[in-house]
């Protein structure tokens, strides 16, 4: 029996919270965080540190979701699109905790849109707990954010909202593959 | 992350350096671009430049100049040249692998820097077929099954069996 992957790739700027983001979840999910080798790897070893977040959980015999947090520097930029491949939705994190943190992410999201102009996608506005928190509105103008994707506040170190922003994307997804595919 | 890539990528940036370093007092900035408009490396020329106005891709400007070049009898994009009020553009094909864009201060340079841009076209042809390449190659798996509606939902009441939300 073939193994079906979702992947879901957790994107935005560095410092956004996407470390924490997989570190919450995986306090609460079966989540593995290690990486499994790849081809270029030296045989014998069975995981390796790689510069991008990591976790994969197994929901069913053949079904796993595979979670990758895309390193938020801009050097990386061409990553993006590598790391990205053959994703089903894409979280995009941001830092709303002042409005030049939300408009160090125009370029990041830009880049994404830009690239994958159809692919499922939820903005989480983190760090909603400080007290200077930026308001939705308010990040959907800077962002330019289209009126059919949802903006959702996020506090990456709170595990309820971590799970229920997860959830939203895959609900997301799911939405997406009914609209586009024979199944339902 | 691959290295292979690092290291490809990082050849493409120390090309892109050596390309403002060829006339400092010119060329303000360069950005190296795969054949989808996505760059792949930038570098400023921090003389000239404050390096604030950075992008990441152009896949749109891309397309729309194929889709304008393919409209007129030229054939595809090897060249093209814009002038902007604080600047010039100039936009090189890289055979088919990709582009080369640099920014330039003065029509005065234009022939020179052109000159430039061919000199460097064939080192940046084969680091990004190699570039290519590589990332075609999984990076960490290769999803090809097709996932139904169900599968997700699957996967929703698994992360509510598992997490009282
Ligand atoms: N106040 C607050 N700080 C957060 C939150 N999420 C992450 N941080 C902090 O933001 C910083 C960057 O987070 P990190 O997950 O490393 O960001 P990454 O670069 O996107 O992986 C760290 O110091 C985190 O502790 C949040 O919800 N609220
Ligand atoms: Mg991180």
């Amino acid at each position: 029996m073939p193994v079906k992957t979702i992947k879901i790739v957790i994107a935005g700027p560095y410092g956004a919270g996407k470390t924490t983001f997989v570190k919450t979840l995986s306090e609460v999910l079966p989540i593995e965080t290690d990486v499994p080798i790849t081809k270029s790897v030296t045989e014998g070893k069975r995981t390796t540190t790689v510069a991008f977040d990591y976790g994969r959980m197994k929901v069913r015999e053949d079904l796993v979701v595979h979670l990758f947090g895309v390193p938020g520097q801009e050097r990386f930029s061409f990553m993006w699109k590598i790391i990205a491949r053959g994703m089903h939705g894409y979280l995009f994190i941001i830092d709303s905790s002042s409005e030049e943190k939300v408009k160090e992410a125009l370029g990041m999201y830009n880049f994404f849109r830009e690239n994958f102009p159809s692919t499922p996608h939820i903005i989480a506005a983190n760090k909603q707990d400080v007290p200077t928190a930026v308001d939705i509105p308010t990040i959907k103008n800077i962002l330019k954010v289209p009126y059919e994707v949802k903006v959702m506040p996020l506090i990456a170190t709170n595990r309820r909202s971590a799970l229920f922003v997860l959830v939203s994307l895959l609900e997301e997804i799911r939405s997406y593959l009914l609209e586009t595919t024979k199944y339902g | 992350m691959n290295s292979d890539i690092q290291r490809i990528i990082n050849e493409v940036r120390s090309s892109a350096e050596e390309i403002i370093s060829e006339s400092p007092d010119q060329i303000r900035a360069v950005y190296v671009m795969d054949r989808e408009g996505t760059v792949i490396t930038y570098v400023t020329n921090t003389v000239l430049i404050n390096a604030g106005s950075t992008f990441f891709a152009t896949p749109r400007f891309i397309s729309s100049l194929k889709g304008l070049v393919s409209a007129l009898p030229i054939g595809g994009i090897n060249y093209v040249l814009m002038q902007g009020i604080d600047g010039i553009i100039q936009l090189m094909s890289i055979r088919d692998a990709g582009y080369i864009m640099i920014i330039i201060n003065s029509e005065a340079s234009i022939g020179l820097t052109r000159i430039i841009l061919e000199k460097y076209t064939d080192r940046l042809y084969d680091l990004l077929r190699k570039l290519l390449s590589v990332s075609e190659e999984e990076v960490v798996e290769v999803i090809n099954v097709e996932i139904t509606p169900k599968d997700v939902e699957d996967v929703i009441n698994f992360i509510k069996s598992k997490a009282i939300m």
